[in-house]
């Protein structure tokens, strides 16, 4: 299989403080990935700066094989942990934004998204509410025919009763040759979907390996395998 | 995809910026009617009086708000939670930056415009240009043109502001390079660069008044018709090449990535 992201001995510091320490990572294509670690190890980091939202302080990241560049977003589609819309546009005003500057953008496919999930294309931004922007944005990313989805706590701000409805949203829409990278403390609703696990702690990576061989070599779940190697007394 | 980043740009601040625009002209055509209403009746005079103070508080508004509409958005866009899509979409930094400065370029000449012309609906009669004139002579020595003197000070207000804009631009970028006092970075980067602009502009207008042969002794200062307009286009030049200057050192200054929170 072929390599989609590949991380060469990535350091980042912000000041004094490293955030990376040496990373060297590869994501195969065609996998759902979950990258699993405390608050703070650097899970964050690591997505924002395979999307050029942050500046590498040592080492090289490749998607596809090219350097994060133009070429590059256009074949990520990156769900941030944040909303970064503009709230003074309505939700068609925002599918319209994405149908300009992604190619692989389709607008069908995000119209029956939203209307599964309950969006009025007529709304505006600055009338919904934090759940209703994370389902507005999880449809436009995973509306795009990319290579790679990077998604950062897709789960974090949707009530629990959604929460189902939202991952076989997810696994049902991707293109089933891309690849998946996907990062959230709610280990227990996603275990099931992962090809992979990637650990990581402290700014470094301590585990990656298959999740099942895992699951099946400590015989429990990536759940309980993840709180007792993270467990804070 | 410069130009699908300018209609997103442009559209920003298109709606504030229209009624903004359309209501000076609206007031400025109000205030003129009332003026010559004002003539004979009372009421419409007293109408004038307070349309007046409402053309010059949107006069003033319409000189700031592209300006500061425009520095707004540059940092939302660039470095506010908007970055996460502005960075990620496949476009390159040089073209965010040129999105920004022409959009930057084209709402300031558009508010100095929809300004020039208020203020000639507001006070235009066939001696206006007359009047100006009569007010230049007390500062020109020789016969000028009054619309190319007018057209010259509009232009050099313009590109001060387009240079005051630039160097915010490069300010932002420098000052968000670091996680920490961003905002008085920003502050105290655009305060050192402006004076040195400044001084550099000074220095060239002195030295041009020297080569023209312009005492500075005297305590009204009346210029040659040559000296004023070597001047005016010094300044212009001067406005306009620092503004080209920071809009590369921007753009260099971007390329070398950001980090955003």
């Amino acid at each position: 299989m072929s390599i989609i992201l590949e991380y060469k001995s990535i350091s980042k510091s912000f000041g004094e403080k490293q955030v990376l320490k040496s990373v060297d990572l590869k994501i195969e294509s065609g996998k759902i990935v979950g990258l699993l670690g405390k608050n703070g190890s650097g899970k964050s980091t690591l997505f924002k700066l395979a999307n050029d939202l942050l500046t590498v302080s040592s080492g090289e990241i490749l998607v596809d094989g090219k350097p994060i560049g133009v070429e590059t977003k256009k074949i990520v589609s990156y769900l941030p942990e944040r909303t970064y819309l503009d709230s003074s546009l309505k939700v068609s005003e925002t599918l319209a934004l994405f149908e300009t500057f992604y190619e692989d953008f389709d607008r069908e496919k995000a119209q029956r998204l939203l209307i599964d999930l309950q969006l009025d294309p007529n709304m505006r931004l600055s009338k919904m509410s934090k759940g209703m922007k994370e389902k507005l944005q999880l449809v436009l990313v995973i509306s795009r025919k990319a290579k790679l989805y990077i998604l950062d706590e897709p789960l974090g701000g949707v009530d629990p009763a959604s929460r189902d409805y939202i991952l076989d949203t997810i696994l049902s829409n991707f293109d089933k040759n891309a690849t998946l990278f996907i990062s959230t403390h709610m280990i227990a609703d996603i275990e099931k979907i992962l090809d992979e696990v990637v650990f990581i702690d402290d700014g470094r990576i301590v585990l990656q390996e298959n999740a099942e061989a895992l699951r099946q070599r400590e015989n429990c779940s990536i759940d309980e395998i993840f709180r007792r190697r993270f467990y804070v007394k | 995809m410069l130009n699908k980043l300018l209609k997103k740009d442009l559209s920003k601040n298109s709606r504030l910026l229209l009624i903004l625009f359309v209501a000076l002209i609206s007031v400025s055509l109000i205030t003129r009617s009332c003026k010559a209403l004002g003539e004979n009746l009372v009421f419409f005079k007293i109408l004038s009086i307070f349309f007046d103070s409402v053309f010059y508080t949107l006069a003033v508004n319409t000189i700031l708000h592209p300006f500061l509409r425009n520095f707004l958005n540059f940092s939302r866009s660039l470095y506010g939670d908007e970055s996460y899509l502005t960075h990620t979409l496949p476009v390159t930094k040089n073209q965010l930056v040129n999105s920004k400065f022409i959009t930057a370029l084209i709402e300031v000449c558009a508010g100095f415009v929809c300004l020039v012309v208020s203020i000639l609906i507001m006070y235009y009669t066939p001696t206006f240009f007359d009047k100006i004139g009569l007010l230049l002579s007390t500062m020109i020595v020789g016969k000028v043109s009054v619309v190319l003197v007018l057209a010259l000070f509009v232009t050099l207000v313009i590109v001060e502001f387009l240079m005051f804009l630039s160097i915010i631009f490069f300010s932002i970028v420098i000052a968000y390079r670091n996680k920490e006092k961003r905002i008085l970075k920003t502050f105290l980067i655009t305060a050192i660069m402006s004076f040195v602009s400044i001084t550099v502009l000074s220095v060239f207008m002195l030295a041009v008044l020297a080569i023209c042969g312009v005492k500075l002794t005297s305590s009204t200062l009346v210029l040659p018709r040559k000296a004023f307009f070597c001047v005016m286009l010094t300044g212009i030049t001067v406005y306009s090449a620092i503004s080209v200057a920071f809009y590369f050192l921007t753009k260099k200054a971007l390329n070398k990535g950001v980090n955003i929170d």
